[in-house]
């Protein structure tokens, strides 16, 4: 016991003793979080692009597709005609539209291309984002659709029930649930500034890790773990020590980093039981991960690279950057299998829809899968191989 | 107190330890000679535990330390070959630490810091970090991590490589100082001297073996031709020191390259003259020659026909 609380000294101290450690843990999250915060978001919620639907097809699915849009808070979503939005759009005091054609559900139950148009002004940036986040809600609509037509075909219900239905009858496995979650309620998403401040303070504690687990490495190069083998202590402890040091300065990066993003940028956490549950799981994956890439590289600086690589390709695919939905649908079924991705949607729970610590068991329990497979694999390599 | 029995250690298919025992008394300081790659470190890491022996056992007051190790741990203290410190934490801190691992409380590591730091001769420098010290000044903390808990076997593994002089004389003082108040010691180096001055037995390993051990009288006897002259001669040919290996009293000539031989005899003074001119009869020029009192190098050489530190 002695020896765990040594050990967890010694690290809290050489790594707070370290001025560059304050630049990682807590300068470069607020710095990110400003940036990104602030280019998405255009400055504010004013910001954002004006879109059009044209809904001259007027059905059931249309309805649905265009209710999908409005959820968005991507954008500020009206309705106009064809010709207001023509004209709106060459006045550029529109940034596009999107022309749903008066075939659009037959189109769709029959399983040809969507009769849909999208229109954006060439001085648009990000139009191309903007166009796969509406394409991706197209999607779904079509799922519901054939789902619907299935359902009718099966059960002879009118088109209206049977649309309706397929509501909560999603077929599994669709691939776009978490699109679903996220826009069958409506304003559930995290406005930018907490999403980006949740993010990088993600991002951070996992890359702030990556040099502490990196710290086990140099000890194994110059001789202070052969050095803690030889003394009395037994590997267990010593192996927990580092854990618990690891947990603790992971905390107190956390920690500090949820105060200051409420009191600078005003996040709203939610539930502080939810969140020290979250955080905690959270923390004991990003140690794993640490560990486990360190069990499997030579040198610190192998780790180094191979770590940062693996955690910010995985946080741009989780969503740490921009919101999830701006990228193709792929792109967010992989993102099921990370991590960050869990993280991220347990923070928006608590915070956006006021969720409690049953809320996010879901997330909790994916994380904890993650956790013992990377503890377990971090641990063996790296103490016991 | 320790016994060495019969251990073994193989990497792949290259013994590295064969066979090595010895046996260590208490309050006795033991020197492990041995060229670079001979198996010193290997055989101390499997002493303190850190890598399992393929072969053999290491028993401690006769009970083996494969039934207890962490008993055993607690009675030594390891000085590794690297500096195995923290660079970025300041003397006091890493000696804390290492005090609080080998069991002391805080305050038990707190009250021997002063003492350990006295006999490293670093009372000044506690609160600086390892990493602005000189290479002599780490080599003495690293010993000192060693030493807080008091511990009854002291293993040093090379201490005084790549140091200046005035480090090493200090860090020998402390090591002999330490054996007078009863701390046993294991001495690990390829430096003869600092063996012949601080132990009482030895032990010289060589590609994993032990090729020789005992106190230095034992090994002085075993070294055959009790002295060794070191010539330094041109225009060498095979028959002049075959005509030089048939003297009377000679019992060897070693050669060592760069017209430099050893030549091991006995009765130095009249076998000298005799060396001279059996050498000038055989047209052997002889740029110089001297007489050097045995010792453990010369042994190793004897034994090996290469010195220590080639
Ligand atoms: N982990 C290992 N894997 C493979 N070979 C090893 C390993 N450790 C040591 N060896 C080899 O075993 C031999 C003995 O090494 P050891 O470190 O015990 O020598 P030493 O006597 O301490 O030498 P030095 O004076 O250079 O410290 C060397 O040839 C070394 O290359
Ligand atoms: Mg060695």
């Amino acid at each position: 016991m002695r020896r765990i609380g040594a050990i967890a000294h010694l690290e809290l101290k050489r790594v707070f003793q370290n001025p560059q450690s304050y630049l990682i843990m807590f300068g470069m999250p607020i710095l990110f979080t400003v940036i990104f915060g602030g280019m998405l978001s255009g400055g504010g919620e004013e910001g954002k692009p004006l879109v059009a639907v044209v809904d001259e097809d007027q059905t059931i699915a249309s309805a649905s597709y265009l209710e999908k849009v409005q959820a968005s808070s991507l954008f500020e979503v009206k309705t106009l005609s064809r010709e207001e939005a023509q004209a709106d759009l060459d006045g550029q005091s529109l940034s596009g539209y999107v022309w749903i054609q008066p075939s659009f559900e037959t189109s769709l139950i029959e399983s040809e291309s969507p009769n849909v148009s999208f229109f954006f002004h060439p001085s648009v940036e990000n139009s191309g984002s903007f166009q796969q986040v509406l394409e991706n809600q197209l999607v779904e609509v079509n799922h519901r659709v054939v789902a619907a037509s299935e359902y009718q075909s099966v059960t002879g219900e009118p088109w209206e029930t049977a649309y309706e239905k397929m509501n909560v009858d999603q077929p599994a496995g669709s691939g776009v649930q978490t699109i679903d979650v996220i826009a069958n309620e409506a304003a559930t998403e995290m406005d930018t500034l907490t999403a980006r401040s949740t993010g990088f303070a993600i991002m951070f504690v996992m890359i702030a890790m990556l040099s502490r687990t990196g710290g086990l490495l140099e000890a194994r190069r110059n001789g202070v773990w052969d050095r803690l083998m030889s003394t009395p202590a037994l590997k267990r402890d010593i192996v927990f020590g580092y854990v618990l040091a690891f947990f603790l300065i992971g905390w107190i990066q956390f920690g500090l980093l949820m105060v200051i993003s409420s009191l600078v940028f005003g996040v709203y956490w939610g539930s502080m039981l939810g969140n020290v549950i979250l955080v905690s799981v959270l923390l004991l994956c990003t140690i794993g991960l640490g560990l486990a890439i360190a069990g499997f590289v030579k040198t610190s600086e192998q780790q180094s690279i191979l770590g940062n690589l693996i955690i910010i390709s995985t946080c741009m695919i989780s969503g740490v950057y921009w919101p999830k939905e701006i990228m193709p649908s792929f792109m967010q079924e992989i993102a099921a299998f990370i991590p960050q991705t869990w993280a991220l949607e347990g923070f928006t729970e608590l915070a956006v829809r006021a969720g409690t610590l049953t809320d996010i068991f879901l997330p909790i329990v994916i994380l904890l899968a993650f956790t013992v497979v990377l503890l377990s694999i971090g641990v063996h390599r790296t103490a016991w191989k | 107190m320790l016994d060495v029995m019969e251990l073994s250690k193989r990497y792949g298919d290259r013994e590295v330890v064969k066979n090595v025992s010895f046996h260590i008394d208490q309050g006795e300081a033991f020197g492990l000679l041995g060229p670079n790659g001979a198996g010193k470190s290997t055989t101390i890491s499997m002493i303190c535990g850190l890598i399992a022996s393929d072969h053999g056992d290491i028993q401690w007051a006769h009970q083996s330390i494969k039934r207890s190790p962490v008993l055993i741990k607690k009675k030594i203290g390891l000085v590794p070959q690297e500096i195995a410190l923290y660079p970025m934490m300041s003397a006091k801190d890493n000696l804390l630490f290492w005090g609080e691992m080998y069991g002391l409380t805080r305050r038990e590591a707190s009250q021997r810091l002063k003492e350990v730091l006295a006999y490293v001769g670093l009372e000044a420098r506690a609160k600086d970090k390892v990493e602005t010290f000189s290479g002599g000044m780490k080599r003495r903390i690293n010993i000192g991590a060693a030493l807080m808990h008091r511990p009854e076997l002291l293993i040093m593994d090379e201490p005084t490589v790549g140091i200046d002089p005035q480090s090493r004389n200090h860090i020998l003082d402390t090591v002999k100082k330490l054996n007078e108040e009863g701390m046993t010691i294991i001495y690990t180096s390829h430096y003869m001297e600092e063996v012949e001055m601080l132990c009482d037995r030895v032990a010289i390993m060589d590609h994993g073996e032990v090729i020789a051990d005992g106190t230095h009288q034992d090994l002085r006897q075993r070294l055959v031709g009790g002295t060794m002259v070191h010539a330094v001669l041109e225009k060498v040919t095979h028959e002049g020191i075959a005509a030089i290996e048939q003297l009377p009293h000679v019992e060897e000539v070693v050669e060592k390259g760069e017209g430099q031989y050893e030549i091991f005899v006995q009765h130095p003074h009249q076998t000298l003259s005799r060396i001279v001119t059996a050498a000038v009869q055989n047209g052997i020029m002889i740029s110089s020659i001297d007489v050097k009192e045995p010792n453990l190098e010369s042994l190793f050489l004897q034994l090996t026909g290469r010195s220590l530190r080639d």
